[in-house]
């Protein structure tokens, strides 16, 4: 689970986690995962996001979504998977993109290290859930009947199962989309990406606060704890 | 003490520049992950290769300063590279001086103030 405390605990701004990041305005190069192993992490000073506020001073992150490759972070090694999987995070946008246009992941011959196949996934700008196969060079996505607005926070739950995904907003089921099985999750980043091109650079969030990864099946009664801490910390209304 | 990052400071090059613009890129950034702020190279397969890659970071005020005028100065931007790979890269061939001339020549580079708040 990465969170940003305002103590700055666990945040730094370079990768190798020696310098804290405690003040609003400084970049995060690592996010140490509070309850396992596996951190967030980004060496370069470009693709970092920011500490910023939003509405009664809480903290959120930044990710400017500027560049070739826009802001992200880079999950280590646990979260490498490719079996059920959820995630939860707790997000505010600090803009939407001009173009609320969703921006398909582009798979293309660059991409190496990848074992004959990769898939990713994201939240796009209006809360579609989008995924690539990097073996077939198809995606998907799936419409929702939620729309974030600037400076409102919301929780929001994807979960990944053999066969599809689902997303909720506020503790409401938006979308449940099939996906095809061949897809293989080898890869998590968390940030927001500006360039169709850059596959594997995009992320969730413009703005995230807290992220709760875990490889499993999530049981609603879990979920609900999890998105009633989320939205406690964020000022979030679950329900709307 | 940590630097309060004031400023974003964006980098565009033409394509052509994208190696040697990745090596600069290496020793100006003051993480090791310099080298990757343009992005991956991205070649022909639909849709068509871009004319330009581009870059921002959060940075410094001074850096800033100093960014911009290394980009008027080959020299001192060579210097200052070699600098650096001498320093955090010795393994590593450094930019040559026709590199920094030619991504001086080519980039555009600009710093602006930078909001924090939804």
């Amino acid at each position: 689970m990465w969170e940003i405390p305002s103590s700055g605990v666990g945040t730094f701004t370079d990768s190798a986690g020696t310098t804290p990041a405690t003040n609003v305005g400084d970049v995060l190069g690592l996010v140490s995962d509070r309850v396992g192993s596996s951190h967030a992490a980004q060496a370069t000073q470009a693709a970092k996001p920011v500490i910023s506020t939003f509405s009664g001073g809480r903290r959120a992150v930044r990710f400017d979504g500027s560049g070739s490759n826009g802001d992200f972070l880079t999950a280590s090694g646990a979260l490498q998977y490719a079996q059920d999987h959820w995630v939860c995070l707790a997000a505010v946008f600090f803009a939407l993109p001009s173009s609320a246009v969703p921006q398909m992941p582009y798979s293309n011959g660059n991409i190496t290290g990848q074992a004959g196949r990769v898939a990713e996934f994201r939240f796009d700008p209006t809360m579609r859930v989008v995924w690539t196969d990097n073996a077939s060079q198809s995606y998907g996505s799936g419409a929702t009947s939620f729309t974030p607005q600037v400076g409102v926070p919301f929780v929001a739950t994807m979960q990944k199962s053999a066969s599809s995904f689902t997303l909720r907003a506020n503790g409401a089921q938006i979308v449940s989309q099939a996906i095809p099985s061949s897809l293989v999750i080898t890869s998590t980043v968390v940030g927001m990406g500006t360039s169709v091109r850059a596959a594997g650079n995009f992320g969730f969030f413009n703005g995230q606060l807290i992220a709760a990864h875990g490889q499993s099946t999530l049981q609603a009664a879990d979920r609900a704890l999890i998105e009633g801490y989320l939205a406690q910390q964020i000022g979030a209304s679950l329900g709307v | 003490m940590s630097t309060v990052y004031t400023h974003t400071l964006t980098i565009t090059i033409p394509a052509n520049l994208y190696q040697s613009a990745c090596a600069i890129a290496r020793s100006l950034d003051p993480d090791v992950g310099g080298a990757a702020s343009f992005g991956p190279f991205l070649q022909g397969d639909p849709p068509m290769p871009p004319d330009t890659y581009t870059t921002s970071a959060p940075c410094g005020a001074m850096f800033a300063q100093q960014a911009l005028a290394m980009a008027a100065n080959p020299a001192m931007l060579h210097a200052a590279v070699a600098a650096d790979y001498a320093a955090r890269w010795p393994g590593l061939t450094p930019p040559t001086l026709a590199d920094c001339t030619a991504f001086c020549a080519g980039a555009t580079v600009t710093a602006s103030l930078r909001s924090l708040q939804a």
